[in-house]
């Protein structure tokens, strides 16, 4: 059960949810159902909750959050040198998010867009073991947000054994990115679990 | 920036020459006019009065302010963090604050007697709260959503003052700063009046004492100068480079 014990009321009855290395799983549902609230715990973030979080301790983990949340007083090559990055590493990164030339800008000169990329390439650059998305693709206009989806589809066909929960509110980004659903709906147990037509053996959802 | 120093200068002629103006239709010598006190400036100045007593007094303005700022925005900073300490420092924050100036230096110079470290002190306390509220006030601005990310991406300490922390507060130190230097300076006069025998204070006591109204107007302003050439070779330099990222529009 996930009790929220800032908000003091349950978000989530009994779940249990187990990440496999190189799973990928989204987790879908309407505002309000927890998603995020369950990302949060999975990335230690909140501990306010009635229940356990277990991990690997060597366990790395990176979390690109729905706003960027780049330090604007900082520029972009700045940003990732700060998450981790070596300085001959910049260009590399920034390429694999399809920007370039925008190491020295800081982050209210891009858009959107731009800013998330930026964002995904600090999530990169921590070489995670197990990478959080929320709803990497929401408020991008509909070109932007393909373009967002085929690059993040490209970059987890690239790392086989990266794990990956998504949040997302559009089932058509768990096709895409996801190979476990998992539905989150209000106040309720999650529904609907269904697994992807490429899931793999083996996994345990209850 | 021409502009702008075309601008001060105009206002400041405009005053000067008011001032002369009054100083003509007075002809009273309680109002002696600019020429008069620059020339006072010079000659005292040509003594080596005026840079030893300016410099005398401005080391204890910076030693002052040093000390105000670390301690005051370590006590903003604890009572930011924590409400509960936030609780228990409030009252001696109050009364810090509601403290007359005047009675705490009376009192230290009593306790302690007519010494350096009793005036430095008294100046420092009378500061301290001051910068405590502004940068409590700071601390509790920062951003929690910057805070999660800089425990996602392992943020050392170094990183997290630098990089997370002071460019959130710089606005905040920056008034602290401001109002500091304002307040200090006037209070490290009246400390100096008060109970030591060199400084701007000692000198415009002296001045008083003869009535010497040139004197006191030529100290005074030497001192305003010192302040301003703070300002412009030093804060608004630093600001200008601190806030480059805010000029930074969309342009790509």
């Amino acid at each position: 059960m996930v009790r929220h014990k800032a908000y003091d009321r349950v978000l989530l009855e009994s779940l249990q949810l187990q990440i496999r290395a190189g799973e990928r799983v989204a987790l879908i549902g309407p505002s309000g159902s927890g998603k995020t609230t369950l990302l949060n715990i999975i990335a230690g973030l909140d501990s306010a909750f009635d229940g356990h979080r277990r991990c690997t301790p060597s366990l790395r983990i990176a979390y690109m959050f729905q706003e960027p949340r780049l330090l604007p007083w900082r520029t972009v090559a700045q940003n990732l040198r700060l998450a981790g990055a070596a300085p001959n590493q910049i260009v590399q990164l920034l390429r694999e998010v399809e920007l370039e030339a925008v190491e020295d800008l800081y982050p209210r000169q891009l858009s959107l867009g731009m800013a998330r990329r930026v964002a995904l390439a600090r999530a990169l650059a921590l070489q995670p073991d197990l990478l959080l998305l929320d709803e990497p693709l929401v408020s991008l206009d509909p070109a932007t947000a393909e373009r967002m989806r085929q690059l993040l589809c490209r970059l987890l066909a690239r790392r086989p054994g990266l794990s990956l929960v998504l949040v997302s509110h559009d089932p058509r980004d768990a096709d895409a990115l996801a190979t476990r659903t998992l539905a989150l709906t209000p106040n309720a147990a999650p529904s609907d679990v269904r697994d992807n037509d490429r899931a793999r053996q083996g996994i345990t959802t209850k | 920036m021409l502009a702008r120093l075309r601008d001060y200068l105009c206002v400041i002629t405009g005053l000067v020459l008011i001032w002369q103006l009054f100083a003509l239709v007075l002809a009273d010598p309680l109002l002696p006019g600019p020429v008069q006190v620059a020339a006072t400036i010079g000659s005292e100045w040509q003594s080596g009065a005026l840079s030893h007593h300016l410099l005398v007094t401005l080391r204890r303005v910076l030693i002052a302010f040093v000390f105000a700022m670390l301690l005051g925005s370590l006590m903003g900073w604890v009572m930011g963090r924590s409400v509960r300490s936030d609780r228990l420092l409030d009252p001696i924050l109050v009364l810090m604050l509601n403290l007359p100036a005047l009675v705490l230096i009376i009192l230290l110079y009593v306790w302690m007697g007519l010494v350096e470290s009793a005036a430095v002190l008294a100046v420092i306390l009378n500061k301290l709260p001051n910068v405590a509220v502004t940068m409590r006030e700071g601390v509790r601005s920062l951003d929690p959503q910057l805070e999660e990310m800089a425990r996602i991406y392992r943020f050392n300490g170094r990183q997290r003052v630098m990089d997370l922390w002071l460019p959130q507060l710089f606005p905040y130190l920056m008034a602290a700063t401001r109002g500091g230097l304002a307040l200090i300076w006037k209070i490290v006069l009246v400390v100096e009046l008060l109970g030591r025998s060199d400084g701007v204070g000692f000198q415009l006591h002296l001045a008083f004492q003869l009535f010497d109204v040139a004197a006191i107007l030529a100290y005074s302003l030497s001192f305003i100068l010192v302040v301003q050439a703070v300002e412009w070779l030093l804060l608004q330099p630093l600001e200008r480079r601190a806030r480059r990222w805010q000029g930074a529009v969309q342009g790509a």
